[in-house]
């Protein structure tokens, strides 16, 4: 029996349609440009999901540490991971014209930056919850393939 | 002093508490400490705008409790509709079936009421300035998953095509909202300050799946490089004649017996 595998780029493509559609018709309207503000919120959500991300994944090196008689050395290791990409946004940030957005210093961007990834950030985890169920309220809704066990 | 330590109390450390709360889940078994840290965290989150209202951070606080109505709505619509279908187990009764639908789209609607109508995220008299970021990164989001889902179920899927144009009709409808809110100004806001947040939308989906997947990365270079800087395990001497013939007594003791009639 063949196994069907996934194509990346036709998965790839499939998710691109909306997105490229929008934009398009975005270009078409009028708003042709990927202005620099949009640049500077894509470097900023970069920087702030790779460090949120990194600090949730460094909780979980205990759990990794726990079952590996507890070493420092990868604990030590996400940490710099971490410190790297604060580093990087405290460069970029105190460089003013790289990252800064509408706000008047690196503190407040910082915490922009983190109130920011909360609305967007949900809106992900909602977009993605609401694909997720609609995926399975379909599934759930055609006949079972398989004798019920009762 | 203790108004700049208010917002430190009653938004950054319940926000901490969540987001702590959030990573013990990965790694213990036990909710008796990880769901208080969590409800504590939403509850400090969502009261924020009545115990910090000079704080700008607390127009999020605002936002979600502004759309905790459309998002349980949503969510439960799916639970209902998910588990009224084919599952075998904690059935709900096929009768709610209808139900889960009616919810999901009440949601949507509202969601979008709350664009073109009323009840629109407000703060100080504006409208919410994390507004005009969620609902464009969620329109773009929705889109662009449900697309991407209904490839995956088309290619890795076996006869799956129906549940696949059901996915594909979502993306059509989202994109359709999209487009129409692109078009057409909103309660508050206005088509074209849509069309301007589209691209900062883009720019953010694009950023967070990039930052999230650099931290996985590195997440996994290092433990890579820790495992590979790992001694060989010792290597142990082959079983003695002695060994051998233990083993041997005890196979023959626990295999044969009477075949089954």
């Amino acid at each position: 029996m063949s196994e069907k595998r996934a194509d990346w780029k036709v998965l790839l493509s499939a998710a691109s349609i909306p997105f490229l559609l929008i934009i398009l018709v975005n270009i078409l309207i009028g708003n042709p440009y990927f202005s620099e503000e949009s640049f500077k919120r894509f470097a900023n959500a970069i920087l702030t999901a790779y460090i949120i991300t990194g600090i949730l994944l460094m909780v979980n090196m205990f759990a990794y540490a726990g079952s590996r008689e507890r070493p420092y050395a990868p604990i030590m290791g996400m940490i710099i991971a971490v410190m790297a990409g604060v580093g990087i946004g405290i460069l970029l940030l105190y460089n003013n014209d790289i990252l800064m957005e509408n706000n008047g210093s690196f503190q407040a961007q910082a915490l922009y930056n983190i109130v920011h990834i909360i609305a967007s950030g949900f809106a992900m985890v909602l977009a993605v919850l609401l694909t997720i169920g609609s995926l399975f309220a379909s599934i759930t809704a055609t006949p079972t393939r398989f004798p019920e066990e009762e | 002093m203790e108004e700049a330590l208010a917002p430190l109390f009653f938004f950054w450390i319940p926000l901490f508490l969540f987001g702590i709360g959030v990573s013990l889940t990965f790694f213990t078994k036990s909710s008796r400490f990880v769901i208080p840290l969590i409800i504590v965290g939403i509850i400090g989150l969502l009261s924020s705008p009545i115990t910090v209202p000079n704080s700008d951070s607390s127009a999020v606080g605002k936002l979600l409790l502004d759309l905790l109505i459309p998002s349980t709505a949503l969510l439960g619509g799916l639970y209902i509709i998910i588990f009224s279908g084919n599952v075998p187990v904690q059935r709900i009764s096929k009768t709610y079936r209808p139900l889960g639908f009616l919810l999901s789209l009440f949601s949507m609607t509202y969601l979008c009421i709350m664009h073109w109508h009323s009840f629109t995220p407000m703060w100080r008299g504006q409208a919410n300035p994390y507004w005009i970021i969620f609902w464009p990164t969620f329109l773009l989001a929705s889109a662009s998953f449900t697309a991407l889902f209904s490839m995956i179920l088309v290619t890795i899927g076996r006869d799956r095509g129906k549940n696949s144009i059901h996915l594909f009709l979502i993306s059509v409808f989202t994109t359709l909202i999209t487009l129409l809110a692109m078009s057409y100004d909103g309660n508050i806001t206005t088509a074209e300050q849509f069309r301007d947040y589209i691209w900062m939308a883009a720019a953010d989906i694009f950023g967070i799946i990039v930052g999230c997947l650099l931290a996985i990365f590195a997440f996994t270079i290092v433990i890579a490089v820790y495992e590979k800087s790992m001694p060989e395990p010792t290597q142990t001497s082959p079983p003695t004649k002695e060994e051998w013939n233990h083993v041997e007594s005890v196979l023959s003791r626990h295999l044969g017996g009477i075949e089954d009639e």
